[in-house]
C-alpha cells in the first residue's frame, strides 16, 4: 500500500527555483601561475549586489575554506542583514589537499618559503587583484585563519603596507620566532589595523600556551592604530570557538560602522557640541576615513537625529536632517516624513501637510508607512 | 591590461553545485496561501541511501537560515554533528500574523494557531515524506518567533525535540507555563535559552525570570542549557549562541575526546565494548540515526583499554571492531593481541594468520602483522608450549 497518499496530495508543493535577492555562492576554480596549479575558491556576493553600481565593499578572504568559508558567510550575511557591519564580499580559499604544503615555513628562517612562499603569493598577487578586477572591492580587505592558516595570516603583517587591515586568529598554530617578530613590527604599525585572536579553555593545549603568550605580547603594544581583541571562551575546544569568535571579531572590527543606539545616543550625540546633525555627518566622515569606503546614512540614525533635534529644540539639525532625507531617500516616504516634520517644527502648518500628504505616493520604509503619515496628517487637520 | 596579463589567471565557472541553498514555495492549506522555503540538504545528500537526517526548521528563514546553515556546515565537517537537513521559513510581512499570540497564555491564536498547524501538520509531514529525516526534529526561534517556537512544547508528544530560544520575547504566561511543562515531559527534550547583557531590557528580565523557573525542574528527560553572552545586543548574540546551542545539543554524538577519556572512560566499571555501545545505543535513540563506531575511536579505546591493563576489553573490542567491520583486520588483530598477551600463542598466530587476508587499517597492515607472527614463532619454538586451544 502507497503510504498515506492523501496526505501527500492534501498540499501540492511546487518545488519552483525563483530569483530573489538572496545570494547563492559562486564555485570558480583559478588557475594560478604562482602555484603552477588551479585552485578551487568559493565567492559569496552580497544580497541585492549589483555589478553596474559604484558601491565598493569589503573584502573577507578566508582560508581553510573547505570549513571556514560556510561559518562566516552566515555571519557576514546575518549581521549586515542588520546593519551592524557593512555588505561585504567573502573569498574562501579551498586547501583540504595541500594545506600543509600551502601554509609550511622555512626551518631556518620561519617565514614562508617554497609552496609556503608561493601560496603567500597566490593571495596577494593573483586572487585579490583578480577580485578586485571582477567585483566592487574596496581597499578595506580582512584575512581569516584557523590554527595553521591563523598563523600564516601573520606574514602579511610584515609588508611594508600590509595588503589586509584586519586579521582574524582561531587559535593559531604559532610559528618559531613570531611572537617576537609581531612584538617588533606591531607599534610600528601606521594604518588603522585590527587584530581578533582567541583560544578556549579546551583549546589544544600546546596551541594555547603559545597563543596565551602571544597575548602577553599584544597587551603590551602601545599603539593607537592597533586595535586588538582577545577572546579565552569557557567551555570551548580548538573547534567550538570559532562560531563563539566570528560575531565577536566582526563587533569588534565593525563597532564604528554600528548604527547609532541608545548609548551613543545618549552620551555622544545629545552632547555634542555642535548639534545632532553635525554629529551624525561626523560619524560618517569618520567611517569612511576608518574603513575606506562610504556607508549610506541608514534611517536609523536619521531617526536618532530628528528624536535629538526635538529633543533639544534644535531647528537648524532638523532642516539640515530633512535636506539630507531629501538628497537619500528622494523615492522613499521618509523624505516627506521628515521634511513634514521640520516644517511642523518651524510652525508651518500647511507645508508640514504638503509633506506628509505628498508622502503618501512613495515608499514605505522600514519604519514609516502610510499609517503614520495619516496620523501625522489628522493631527494637523485636527489643530486646524 | 598589463595587471590582467601579468597573472594568467584562467577562469573556468566549473559546474559543481555543492549543497546550494534549494528555494521552494510551499502552498498552505491552513494558512490559505504559498509560502517560500529555503532548504539545505546535506552536501552529499543521496535520496536513495538508507542514512536519516535530523530535521533544523528555522523560524524568520530571511535572516536566520544562513547562520545556521554556517553553523551546520561547520559542525558536520569535523563529524561533531550529523549531517542534517536544514528548513528555513520565510515570513516577512506576515510574521506578526504568524507570530499571533493570546495575551494571556502567549499561546498561538487565530493566524498564529493557523501558522503553528501549517508548521505541525503540513510541513514536518511534508519534510518526513520527501527527505531521509529522522524523528529528531530542532526548532530555531529568535526574538516573538522565539515566544512560538515554544507552542510546539505543549501538545501531547512535543512537536519538536529541540528547542533553540534566541532571546526570546516571552509573552502571557509562556515562560512560566514552559517551565511547568518541562516539569513533567517524558520524553527527552534540548532546551537551550539565551539572552546578553546589552538585550532589550525587558526581554532581558524575562528570560531570566524563566532561567530560574527552569533550573528549579527536577527531570531526567530535559537537558537544559542557558547561556547570557557579554557585550552583545539582541540581534548581535544570534551567531554566537546558535554555535553553542547546536555544540550542546549534539555533544553526546561527537568523537570521544580526551575530557569523556579521563573523566568517563577510565573509570568505567566494566568492559569497554558495553560502554561504547550504550553511548551509539542512545545516539540511535536520541536523534534517530545510525552512526558507526569509527576506526579512530577503536583505537581509541584499546589504547585507554590498555592504560587501564584492561585485557578483557582489547578483546571485545576487538570483536565489537569485527562484528561491525568483518572485512578489516582490525577486530580479527585485537583478539589475537589479547591471546598472546594471555599467554595463548597458538590461538594468536591464528588469528594473526586470518587477520592476514583482511583489509589494512592504518597502521595494523600485513607487515606489521607478519611481524607478530614471526615474533611469536620464535617464542613458540624456544618454549614449546601447548595451550589448549579456546577460551
Amino acid at each position: 500500500m502507497l503510504p498515506d497518499m492523501t496526505k501527500v496530495i492534501v498540499f501540492l508543493v511546487c518545488a519552483l527555483t525563483f530569483n530573489s535577492l538572496a545570494s547563492q555562492v559562486i564555485y570558480e576554480t583559478i588557475a594560478s601561475s604562482k602555484l603552477g596549479e588551479s585552485r578551487e575558491i568559493k565567492i559569496q556576493l552580497p544580497r541585492g549586489y549589483d555589478p553596474e553600481s559604484n558601491i565598493l565593499y569589503p573584502l573577507i578572504v578566508v582560508m581553510d575554506g573547505d570549513y571556514m568559508f560556510e561559518p562566516i558567510i552566515g555571519n557576514v550575511d546575518y549581521h549586515s542583514y542588520w546593519g551592524d557591519m557593512p555588505k561585504s564580499i567573502v573569498v574562501g580559499i579551498n586547501q583540504s589537499e595541500t594545506r600543509e604544503s600551502d601554509l609550511s615555513y622555512s626551518d631556518e628562517t620561519y617565514f614562508p618559503s617554497n609552496e609556503g612562499s608561493q601560496f603567500y603569493e597566490f593571495i596577494g598577487m593573483e586572487l585579490i587583484p583578480y577580485m578586485n578586477d571582477k567585483y566592487l572591492t574596496s581597499e578595506f580587505r580582512i584575512i581569516v585563519g584557523h590554527d595553521l592558516s591563523a598563523n600564516f595570516l601573520n606574514f602579511y603583517l610584515f609588508k611594508d603596507k600590509p595588503l589586509f587591515r584586519g586579521y582574524i586568529a582561531f587559535s593559531p598554530d604559532i610559528s618559531p620566532e613570531m611572537n617576537n617578530r609581531l612584538g617588533e613590527r606591531l607599534p610600528t604599525l601606521e594604518e588603522e589595523t585590527f587584530y581578533y585572536l582567541a583560544t578556549g579553555d579546551n583549546d589544544v593545549s600546546s596551541l594555547k600556551q603559545d597563543i596565551l603568550k602571544l597575548n602577553a605580547t599584544f597587551a603590551g603594544i602601545e599603539n593607537p592604530k592597533l586595535n586588538y581583541r582577545f577572546d579565552n571562551f569557557e567551555d570551548a575546544d580548538h573547534y567550538s570557538l570559532v562560531g563563539l569568535g566570528i560575531p565577536k571579531a566582526i563587533n569588534e572590527i565593525f563597532g564604528l560602522y554600528k548604527p547609532i543606539n541608545r548609548k551613543e545616543y545618549d552620551e555622544k550625540m545629545l552632547t555634542f557640541e555642535e548639534g545632532p546633525y553635525e554629529y551624525l555627518m561626523k560619524k560618517y566622515e569618520d567611517i569612511e576615513f576608518f574603513y575606506g569606503f562610504e556607508k549610506k546614512v541608514v534611517e536609523n540614525d536619521i531617526r536618532a537625529v530628528a528624536a535629538a533635534a526635538r529633543k533639544t529644540g534644535n531647528l537648524d539639525a532638523m532642516k539640515d536632517l530633512s535636506r539630507l532625507a531629501d538628497k537619500e531617500y528622494s523615492e522613499s516616504m521618509i523624505s516627506a516624513y521628515y521634511a513634514g516634520l521640520y516644517y511642523e517644527m518651524d510652525g508651518n502648518l500647511k507645508k508640514a501637510l504638503q509633506n506628509y500628504q505628498s508622502g503618501l505616493l512613495l515608499e514605505e520604509s522600514q519604519f514609516i508607512n502610510k499609517d503614520m503619515l495619516l496620523d501625522k496628517i489628522y493631527d494637523i487637520q485636527d489643530k486646524n | 591590461m598589463k595587471k590582467v596579463l601579468l597573472f594568467t589567471c584562467a577562469l573556468l565557472l566549473c559546474g559543481t553545485v555543492i549543497s546550494q541553498v534549494k528555494r521552494e514555495k510551499f502552498e498552505s492549506r491552513k494558512l490559505n496561501s504559498t509560502r517560500e522555503l529555503k532548504i539545505q540538504l546535506p552536501a552529499n545528500y543521496d535520496p536513495d541511501s538508507d542514512l536519516k537526517h535530523p530535521v533544523i526548521i528555522v523560524f524568520d528563514g530571511e535572516y536566520l537560515f544562513e547562520p545556521v546553515s554556517g553553523q551546520v556546515s561547520f559542525q558536520t565537517h569535523f563529524d561533531e554533528m550529523p549531517e542534517s537537513i536544514i528548513v528555513g521559513i520565510i515570513q516577512g510581512k506576515e510574521r506578526f500574523y504568524d507570530s499571533y499570540y493570546d495575551e494571556v497564555t502567549g499561546l498561538p491564536v487565530e493566524s498564529g494557531k493557523r501558522f503553528y498547524d501549517f508548521v505541525a501538520e503540513e510541513l514536518i509531514p511534508y519534510l518526513d515524506n520527501t527527505y531521509n529525516t529522522s524523528k529528531f526534529k530542532v526548532a530555531v526561534g529568535h526574538n516573538v518567533m522565539g515566544n512560538f517556537i515554544n507552542s510546539f512544547l505543549f501538545s501531547e508528544t512535543p512537536v519538536f525535540e529541540a528547542y533553540i530560544n534566541l532571546s526570546p520575547d516571552f509573552k502571557g504566561s509562556m515562560g512560566v507555563n514552559v517551565a511547568k511543562r518541562l516539569d513533567y515531559l517524558k520524553e527527552e527534550i534540548f532546551y537551550y535559552l539565551a539572552t546578553s547583557d546589552g538585550d532589550i531590557s525587558s526581554i532581558n528580565k524575562s528570560i531570566h525570570q524563566t532561567d530560574t523557573d527552569i533550573k528549579l525542574v527536577n527531570n531526567q528527560a530535559l537537558t537544559y542549557y542557558f547561556d547570557e553572552l557579554k557585550g552583545d545586543s539582541h540581534y548581535t548574540l544570534v551567531t554566537g549562541a546558535l554555535s553553542k546551542a547546536m555544540d550542546k545539543i549534539f555533544e553526546l554524538y561527537k568523537p570521544l575526546d580526551e575530557k569523556e577519556i579521563e573523566e568517563k572512560i577510565m573509570p568505567y566499571e566494566g568492559t569497554l565494548d558495553d560502554y561504547i555501545t550504550d553511548r551509539y545505543d542512545r545516539i540511535d535513540d536520541l536523534f534517530g540515526i545510525f552512526k558507526p563506531i569509527s576506526e579512530e575511536e577503536f583505537e581509541k579505546l584499546i589504547e585507554v583499554a590498555n592504560r587501564r591493563e584492561d585485557l578483557e576489553s582489547v578483546y571485545k573490542i576487538g570483536k565489537l571492531a569485527n562484528k561491525q567491520n568483518p572485512k578489516s583486520a582490525f577486530g580479527t588483530y585485537y583478539m589475537a593481541l589479547h591471546a598472546e598477551k594471555s599467554g595463548k600463542t597458538k590461538k594468536a598466530v591464528k588469528l594473526y594468520e586470518s587477520a592476514l587476508v583482511l583489509e589494512d587499517m592504518s597502521h595494523i597492515d600485513k607487515d606489521f602483522i607478519m611481524a607478530h607472527i614471526e615474533g611469536l614463532n620464535l617464542v613458540e619454538d624456544d618454549t614449546e608450549i601447548e595451550e589448549p586451544d579456546g577460551e
